[in-house]
């Protein structure tokens, strides 16, 4: 690794000393600014407008009164500080409402070992990981300064980019990690994070309540000035360090090449990071959401984006590898196809040794039998074809796409929207008891909407007891049709 | 008098910059032996889970017990191996009896989809990469080492104090140089 331990430690702390002094700065302005417009208005009435303009009038404040103001700024900004970076990390993987691994999921345990090659790769370091559950592509790192550091993935990535993307990406994560500036970054985010869920909730408050008195829409404006300024903080971040990052990668996988597929699948997909906001984009691979100056190079474009051109991102990897851009355009989502095949010669070992498991078939009263379906486990009856699944896993089910849907659930899609358009279903969640009982608890189950939400409006028998969800034979392949073909 | 205070001042810097370059060797050393001993942990790893492997195969290719014997015995070889040279190439022995094994397995279906099997099969390409990875990681370090042991002016550090160059892992199996040969 180029970076000796010792460089990094002393970037940081010149990077977090100048962030806090922009901190109080930025802090000091505001309040000036806040002053003197208040001397402005105090001054300026109607009657005597003139005022202004006699010799005693000055717009600066007195000496004393900025000195108070510079000392107001100084412990505004230590409370906005200490607020924003006590348990950074956590604070910032709630806004991003991530998830934990699974360790039963074998998708989350490949990528476990991925993170795990690639921290034995930069000496060792240990990394964390998590989840967000979005079919999106996209990864993040954070680091905090006590070196603790997290990657995450969509589960959407997970599925669809093959061993040898999924380990540049990591790559380029873990480089981030490696070179010192992921804390910058988050710890910049997390500071202009209060801004924004402030705004969020100040604009819930407002809604609908017809609150709209001048001290209201003063807050709104001063807000969506601070939440503008984020831009602004995208100085400090410079572009350069994705590219950095893109290098670090290469080198320790040595395979720029699949870095190069992995950026054009992502930069060709949804790419979302969720509800997070703009505000987060700077920790991601490639910034979820797109504006006009992200191709772009120059003063403006330096200013407004937080990621550099992907297509120059896309061609430096071709070019270290020595092919060009005709040759991605072979590459779709390289989902093993090896693994669908496991997955079935699996259900059909799994079905000749029947070993006894929780719970029997509502229906068959027969034995469930534990099957990897696209790679989540589940219990499935043998005889009838359903199955009954853990509601925190069912869905990551949809988001996968290995398991080629028959055509006849086409059809029965479609008979089943034909059918809901007669019924009215706008009304509130209709549950009424189901005629089975849970495997599980052996209570009665309900038969109720798994989601009001049109996709998936369509009834399951769901235990709330015991979080769990049973499909009749040809739910479980609705469900995923509802989900990928019909959104 | 001003020539005095400046040569005290060149001393002093020049004082400074020999501590320095010191403790950037001993630094710099102490991460190659780290790098070394990360390989060690990866290897022993991939030793620990071959037992595992070895029980869920012998149900199904009881014919191939040729295979399934040699990789016990490399195995057996790789943990009693003493000494850098023996034990490299006693691991790479065993690298190479266990991807004739997986070769076989090729063959047997039954066993490919096995569940114990995938998880055995993914935790050691797993500690494959992780083994490599550890390697890189190795040389990489030595090549700082190295490197910062040849250039002026830290060459002189080195020297007085008898720093010596470190060995870049290297592939010793001469049948690993040896391009694949693919035959249909």
């Amino acid at each position: 690794m180029p970076f000796s331990f010792t460089e990094i430690e002393q970037q940081k702390t010149r990077k977090i000393v100048f962030l806090f002094i922009f901190l109080v700065f930025f802090y000091f302005l505001s309040a000036l600014f806040v002053v003197v417009s208040f001397k402005i208005g105090y001054y300026f009435d109607a009657a005597s407008h003139l005022r202004i303009f006699s010799s005693h009038f000055s717009i600066w404040p007195s000496p004393p009164a900025v000195f108070i103001t510079l000392i107001l700024a100084l412990i505004v900004a230590v409370i906005h500080w200490y607020y924003s970076t006590r348990n950074l990390i956590d604070k910032m993987l709630s806004y991003l409402n991530a998830q934990p691994l699974d360790k039963e999921d074998i998708y989350h345990q490949r990528f476990k070992n991925v993170v795990d090659e690639v921290s034995v790769a930069i000496g060792g370091r240990k990394i964390e990981c998590c989840l967000m559950n979005s079919n999106a592509l996209n990864a993040f790192a954070l680091a905090d300064f006590e070196g603790r550091a997290v990657i995450g993935v969509t589960e959407g990535l997970l599925v669809k980019l093959n061993r040898r993307q999924l380990e540049a990406v990591v790559g380029h994560e873990a480089g981030h990690i490696a070179s010192g500036d992921c804390s910058a970054t988050t710890v910049t985010s997390s500071l202009f994070e209060l801004y924004a869920q402030a705004l969020k909730v100040l604009k819930q408050f407002t809604r609908g309540r017809n609150r709209t008195g001048l001290p209201v829409l003063f807050l709104i404006l001063a807000l969506s000035i601070t939440k503008s300024l984020t831009f602004m903080i995208n100085m400090f971040i410079s572009r350069e360090k994705e590219y950095r990052a893109d290098a670090i990668s290469s080198r320790l996988t040595r395979d720029p090449l699949s870095l190069a597929e992995a950026l054009y699948l992502i930069s060709n997909n949804w790419r979302g990071g969720g509800a997070a906001g703009d505000e987060l984009s700077s920790i991601f691979i490639i910034s979820p959401s797109w504006n006009n100056f992200d191709e772009g190079e120059g003063f403006f474009a330096n200013l407004f984006s937080t990621h550099p051109p992907i297509a120059k991102r896309i061609n430096t990897m071709l070019d270290m590898g020595h092919s060009n851009i005709t040759a991605l355009g072979k590459t779709k989502g390289d989902i093993a196809q090896r693994e669908e095949m496991v997955t079935s010669q699996v259900q059909k070992m799994v079905s000749q040794q029947l070993p006894w498991v929780a719970g029997q078939c509502p229906k068959c009263h027969q034995n469930l039998v534990e099957v990897l379906y696209e790679g989540v486990p589940t219990w499935r009856c043998q005889f009838c074809g359903g199955h009954l699944i853990n509601q925190n896993r069912f869905p990551r089910i949809m988001s996968r796409e290995i398991v080629t849907l028959r055509p006849e659930i086409a059809k029965l899609a479609k008979a089943m929207r034909e059918g809901a358009k007669e019924a009215d279903y706008s009304g509130p969640r209709i549950s009424r008891p189901s005629q089975f009982s849970c495997p599980l608890c052996n209570k009665k189950m309900a038969r109720e909407f798994y989601s009001a939400i049109y996709p998936l409006k369509m009834e399951l028998d769901q235990c709330r007891a015991c979080s769990a969800i049973w499909f009749d034979k040809d739910e479980l392949e609705l469900a995923q049709y509802f989900s990928q073909v019909n959104p | 008098m001003i020539v005095l205070v400046i040569l005290l001042a060149v001393i002093v810097v020049a004082g400074l910059w020999f501590i320095a370059a010191y403790n950037s060797l001993i630094a710099l050393r102490q991460r190659v032996k780290n790098a070394w001993s990360q390989i060690d942990v990866q290897l022993k790893r991939r030793h620990d889970l071959i037992p595992n492997l070895v029980e869920t195969a012998k149900g199904y290719i009881a014919h191939e017990r040729g295979t399934l014997e040699s990789v016990i015995k490399a195995r057996q070889q790789a943990v009693n191996a003493q000494g850098l040279a023996d034990k490299a190439q006693a691991e790479n022995f065993l690298s190479s009896t266990l991807r004739s094994l997986f070769a076989v397995v090729e063959n047997y279906p039954n066993l490919k989809a096995n569940q114990n099997m995938l998880t055995l099969h993914e935790e050691l390409t797993t500690t494959e990469n992780k083994i490599s990875f550890a390697r890189q990681y190795y040389n990489d370090e030595t090549m700082r080492y190295n490197t910062s042991l040849q250039t002026f002016p830290t060459n002189y550090v080195a020297n007085m104090f008898n720093f010596s160059k470190e060995d870049f892992f290297q592939l010793e199996d001469a049948s690993e140089k040896q391009p694949p040969q693919v035959k249909f």
